[in-house]
């Protein structure tokens, strides 16, 4: 295994959550989890030589993630998947934690494609600045947009 | 209410950190996805450009020729066709190539900004494209089976088939257009609604 292979599969270790996390959030169900992680593993690696360390680490694979989950064609015929190595299913498993989760999900899932990318942003703790760097917009904006998610979320029935 | 907004967001917090804390537990990643995943060296968009140069084209160049050498078709017909499927070729490495040129690299808007553009040049590409489609092959059926312009029925069949078939490829052609306009339009919509 070459350096970059090895470099690749540490960074893929190291931010499964994070890539996870967003796969769930923009799937229906485990399977298009696995479908999207794995398209999102695929453009990682396809565009691995092109981080030239411009941006930081986990911006860079948010910024992939996200573009990749929101232009996700879910009718396309897929290749062929790899399962995950998952033992839990967050849409189907009904223990007190679980639950929880589909509580989040069911909320930020209503929420449209770019809403839901800076609520997940904001909920990873990042700041105004970089997650107006992901998405695209200014600091300002992403401030006015959290405030109108939040009203969103809020009068939402669970 | 705003200590109410303020609890449904801290709500949402532990709720995201059960997530990430379950989520962290997992494997998720094993040998066989890796091996997947580095397999892909090539976009599949890549390979259909390549394939469509180097195999399609050079097979439905010495294809026509043999046509053209054996009477079916005229040299300007042949020379027509070739010109029409190199265009088609150079259409498709200007859209995904050019215009998609690393565009899962840029922050979230700009990126659906540039989907956006290569959906619509990909919507003139098959507006132009079918209606060519179907005249070329209108054309290639006249050459091909050597029209005799005496035989009255034989003219009836043809022209009927030929008329059949523009209507039917135009229909199909415009409820593509359709569908594709609707999708192209509701990513605008996102785009907007982002910049409000």
């Amino acid at each position: 295994m070459n350096k970059k292979e090895t470099d690749f599969i540490r960074i893929l270790k190291e931010y499964k959550t994070t890539i996870y996390t967003v796969c769930f959030m923009f799937s229906k169900d485990k399977d298009e989890v696995n479908d999207i992680y794995q398209e999102v593993s695929i453009n990682l690696w396809k565009g691995f030589d092109n981080f030239a360390q411009k941006s930081e680490m986990k911006t860079w694979i948010y910024r992939i993630s996200l573009n990749t989950c929101i232009s996700f064609d879910r009718k396309k015929k897929r290749r062929k998947t790899v399962p995950l190595t998952v033992d839990i299913d967050l849409f189907e498993d009904n223990d007190h934690e679980s639950k929880q989760i589909k509580a989040l999900y069911n909320r930020i899932n209503r929420l449209e494609p770019f809403d839901r990318a800076i609520i997940l942003l904001w909920l990873e703790n990042l700041p105004y600045d970089e997650i107006g760097a992901i998405v695209g917009i200014s600091t300002k904006n992403v401030s006015v947009r959290l405030s109108r998610i939040r009203e969103q979320l809020k009068n939402m029935h669970p | 209410m705003e200590k109410n907004n303020i609890n449904d967001m801290d709500e949402l917090r532990q709720q995201f950190a059960i997530l990430t804390e379950k989520i962290k537990s997992q494997q998720i990643n094993n040998e066989r996805l890796l091996r997947t995943v580095m397999q892909n060296k090539m976009k599949w968009i890549d390979k259909y450009i390549y394939i469509k140069l180097f195999l399609l084209m050079p097979l439905l160049a010495l294809m026509f020729l043999y046509f053209y050498q054996t009477g079916k078709v005229s040299l300007y017909f042949y020379i027509t066709t070739m010109l029409l499927v190199a265009v088609e070729i150079g259409f498709d490495f200007f859209i995904n190539k050019v215009l998609g040129k690393g565009w899962l690299k840029h922050d979230l808007l700009t990126s659906r900004q540039i989907f956006v553009k290569m959906k619509k040049n990909r919507i003139n590409q098959m507006v132009v494209g079918i209606p060519i489609c179907i005249v070329w092959a209108s054309i290639f059926l006249f050459e091909f089976l050597n029209y005799d312009l005496s035989d009255r029925a034989y003219a009836i069949i043809i022209g009927t088939g030929i008329g059949i078939g523009c209507l039917v490829g135009t229909g199909i052609a415009f409820l593509i257009f359709r569908k594709m306009q609707r999708i192209n339009d509701e990513i605008i919509k996102e785009i907007d609604h982002l910049k409000e």
